[in-house]
């Protein structure tokens, strides 16, 4: 083939083929989760205590699920694709949640130390889990509500334009109306920022009731006013699927930081087990 | 640095420009004038490297006097092998990435040290002495890049593959100046000698002078176009006498506009009816394939008639082939198959037009059967058609057929026709590096921005934003063009590629930039940044004359010498960027093969 490939490889960044790599991943982790149980059965059987190899099990996992955070902290390095760590990161993951079902007698465990470290794995598994989903799943919601070149869009000017198209002229009564209810009913929603509980639980309920007062208004305008009013529903509605997907993304940005901050937790609290277990090793 | 009134009279007494018709030039650039400002004279000595093959130049060089041989490489080694003393960096070498070893690797402690490094201000620099300063002010047209020399070059001239000698009267590099092509031969000066260099808007000029333009497609085809069709896949076992007559037969045709970026924008904006509607038509499906098209630069549409409009299959790029199909099965079967698509020029393209005739006697008889496309399996003489038949594509054989040509009009099965007609219409084909992300799984992390950061010393070198078709986005960061438009017309030659040393990125010499801004106002894709230099302490710098702050062109420059590729693609920790060779389709088909 002659023809020249300018910047060398014809893709970077490209991998295996996703299907493969996900059949190879998950085939291991269950040969080695099968693996694990055997041996711990094994060592159950023969009255041993099988809690101490799913114990240093569960610390190497959380050594390899905690080295994400550094490689992510160290890209001028030669240390592989981050796509290849948060894959291993997945399934290492996948894999210390049933070694710890296996390690410990109940999910919660009882206990001054195991009762808040149990907590503490639970909730960065649950975090996990969320993450996964959350990455999965948010990016496409975000992409399918808005489109990227109208990120950040100033809807409060876009819809002062709109009113403001034939203000001058404007001595309509229908033109007053119009202007009467933008300025009482449409603007402080236009203005007003989405919260935290709309970034916890996004609903289209006061965007709903907008966009219900604009057309009750309807009644009231005539042909010309119509169009406009239509025109500030679907502002209304770009507003309310940019808030959306802002909230979206902030709920991507705070998993992340609720995760590194129980894994803080849950890594000083299997610190302080490893060193009683130690102490206290018969 | 323009002639002086006594040059540009030297000159004139010098071939060609002793011939030309001083009538045929415009009174606004009389010929005078196209001396004066388009060109400029050159001492070089024995040894010393004109033009680079693989290299991108903006001007021709003519000689005045003395000699100097063309280098080219040999289908057999020979000279190539002499000039090419790094495997990897052998530009006839296409069979994998190339190696650049201009710009070493960071050591291990400096990547380290980055890695901790905060940088509190972007484009730091260290202070500069006033006479490091370069402004737009120092900018010196047309100034003699720093002279390469041949290492071994007394070894090369005994060799009995020593190419071409030229001599006064001469000139090469034009066909490069043209068409922004990469050089296709070395040239070495063998003795002292001077030189007249002639910016490809001087060129322009000159073919006003009709005697001029038929002497420049003279000595193309005579010198450049054998070595163009030698290129092409198809046509690699043909020997030197069959090339010769291919290429006395073969016609030259350019479509579209050089200038393509000046209005692609706006037309991208059109339905795609209607950018295909303005589109220069090349060859119309169902039309009878009087010759085999080889692209020569720039870019086409391969498309078909469905319904009321035309949709596109594919696109070809410089080294494609179109019409295979017809003009063998017609070669074969003496019967008259017309085109089942139609090819069309986008922004620009240059055909080299092979007659049926001289294909049918020429090169049919040397393509191996194998390298032929599964559709002509019915035309094949049986015993092919077993063997082709035998062989569907497989890793194993795909590997094994390397260097077979592929239907290059084929649609690519996994890319959707709206995708490829966004990529056309944005002209996103021009793209060898092209940063795609994938939007359905992009968190908006910022880590490849965090981590191109990084790794430039605090300034990122793109922005994740860009031209978007429903999941995929490709963003602003420079794709390292085929096409580079930014490299015309630099004052300072600071931006280049360097095939030898950069592996055919684009770079940018800061040293050099002067800030003129023309490289960032040539780029279509608005993928060059102009940013104000600072110091440690976050002071910018000032020109000296008149307090204005020195901005220097940055762009991306696809983590050059990185043994691990781009930082952005590493960073990604959801697979959602790559970086994607656009020029033909199928990365791009083999890239969505792989995505769920």
């Amino acid at each position: 083939m002659s023809v020249v490939h300018p910047a060398g490889p014809s893709s970077r960044g490209a991998g295996l083929d996703m299907r493969w790599r996900r059949t190879l991943a998950i085939t291991a982790t269950v040969v080695l989760a099968l693996i694990a149980a055997a041996a711990a059965a094994s060592i159950d059987q023969s009255l041993g205590r099988d809690s101490t190899m799913t114990g240093w099990a569960l610390v190497v996992c959380l050594v390899v699920l905690t080295a994400l955070g550094v490689r992510r902290r160290l890209p001028g390095l030669r240390l592989g694709s981050m796509s290849t760590w948060t894959q291993v990161h997945l399934y290492v993951g996948a894999f210390s949640i049933w070694i710890y079902t296996l390690h410990s007698p109940s999910i919660l465990a009882g206990g001054m130390l195991e009762g808040p470290l149990s907590w503490a794995f639970v909730a960065v598994s649950i975090s996990g889990l969320y993450g996964l989903y959350a990455s999965r799943s948010y990016p496409r919601r975000i992409r399918l509500a808005v489109a990227p070149e109208t990120i950040d869009s100033d809807h409060v000017t876009e819809a002062d334009a709109i009113l403001s198209i034939d203000e001058t002229a404007d001595r309509s009564p229908a033109g007053a109306v119009l202007r009467q209810h933008y300025a009482g009913q449409v603007r402080p929603f236009l203005d007003r920022h989405a919260g935290w509980w709309f970034t916890l639980w996004p609903n289209r309920r006061r965007s709903q009731r907008v966009i219900a007062g604009i057309r009750s208004t309807r009644r009231y305008l005539d042909a010309e006013h119509v169009v406009i009013a239509d025109r500030m529903i679907h502002q209304v509605r770009r507003c309310d699927a940019d808030r959306y997907a802002a909230a979206l993304r902030r709920r991507l940005r705070t998993w992340v930081a609720v995760h590194a901050a129980t894994t803080v937790v849950l890594i000083g609290g299997s610190v302080v087990h490893v060193v009683v277990v130690w102490m206290y090793r018969s | 640095m323009s002639l002086s009134p006594a040059d540009v009279a030297f000159v004139k007494t010098r071939r060609p420009f002793c011939d030309l018709d001083p009538a045929a030039f415009t009174r606004r650039m009389p010929l005078d004038d196209v001396l004066r400002y388009e060109t400029s004279l050159r001492r070089v000595e024995p040894g010393q490297i004109l033009v680079r093959r693989g290299d991108y130049g903006n001007s021709a060089v003519l000689i005045l006097a003395g000699t100097a041989r063309v280098i080219h490489p040999s289908p057999r080694g020979g000279t190539a092998a002499k000039l090419a003393t790094d495997p990897g960096n052998d530009p006839a070498n296409d069979s994998g990435p190339r190696r650049p070893t201009g710009i070493q690797p960071r050591s291990l402690r400096r990547r380290l040290l980055d890695c901790f490094k905060r940088h509190r201000y972007a484009h730091v620099r260290p202070d500069p002495r006033p006479s490091q300063i370069q402004t737009p002010g120092d900018a010196t047209p047309h100034d003699p890049p720093r002279p390469l020399y041949m290492q071994d070059f007394s070894a090369v001239l005994s060799s009995d593959d020593s190419g071409v000698a030229i001599g006064p009267g001469e000139m090469f590099g034009e066909v490069a100046a043209m068409y922004r092509t990469p050089h296709a031969a070395t040239v070495v000066a063998t003795e002292e000698s001077a030189v007249l260099e002639i910016t490809w808007q001087g060129l322009r000029e000159l073919r006003r002078d009709k005697q001029f333009d038929a002497s420049l497609d003279e000595h193309y085809r005579r010198h450049w176009l054998p070595m163009h069709l030698r290129e092409n896949a198809l046509m690699r076992y043909l020997g030197d006498d069959a090339i010769a007559r291919v290429a006395a037969a073969s016609t030259l045709h350019s479509h579209g506009r050089l200038r393509w970026y000046a209005d692609y924008r706006r037309n991208a904006k059109l339905p795609v009816a209607e950018q295909i509607k303005a589109e220069p038509i090349v060859a119309s499906e169902g039309s009878f394939p009087h010759s085999l098209l080889l692209v020569r630069a720039g870019f086409g549409r391969v498309s078909v008639d469905h319904g009321a409009s035309v949709r596109t299959q594919a696109y070809l790029g410089a080294g494609h082939t179109f019409g295979l199909d017809a003009v063998v099965r017609n070669c074969l079967s003496a019967g008259t198959a017309v085109l089942q698509q139609s090819l069309r020029a986008v922004g620009m393209l240059d055909v080299i037009a092979v007659p049926i005739e001289t294909f049918a006697a020429e090169v049919l008889p040397t393509i191996r059967r194998s390298d032929l496309p599964e559709s002509l399996s019915d035309v094949l003489p049986p015993a092919d058609r077993r063997r082709t038949a035998r062989k569907p594509e497989t890793s194993t054989n795909r590997r094994r057929d390397v260097g077979s040509p592929p239907n290059h009009s084929s649609p690519p099965p996994h890319v959707p026709t709206s995708l490829t007609e966004f990529i056309v219409g944005h002209r996103l084909t021009n793209g060898a590096d092209a940063m795609v992300v994938d939007l359905d799984r992009c968190t908006g992390c910022d880590d490849c921005v965090k981590a191109c950061g990084t790794t430039h010393g605090g300034d990122p070198r793109f922005e994740l934003s860009g031209p978007s078709h429903g999941r995929w986005m490709f963003a602003q960061a420079c794709m390292q063009c085929v096409d580079p438009v930014c490299m015309i017309g630099c004052p300072t030659g600071a931006i280049t590629r360097d095939t030898a040393s950069t592996g055919n990125v684009v770079t940018i010499d800061e040293q050099t930039c002067v800030g003129c801004k023309t490289c960032a106002a040539a780029c279509p894709y608005d993928n060059i940044d102009m940013a104000a230099v600072v110091g440690a302490d976050g002071q910018p710098w000032l020109d000296p004359a008149d307090d204005s702050p020195i901005i220097k062109a940055t762009k991306c420059d696809s983590c050059i010498g990185a043994v691990d590729g781009p930082a952005c693609v590493a960073a990604c920790p959801h697979d959602a960027l790559v970086r994607l060779d656009l020029t033909h389709s199928r990365p791009l088909d083999q890239f969505l093969r792989g995505r769920p």
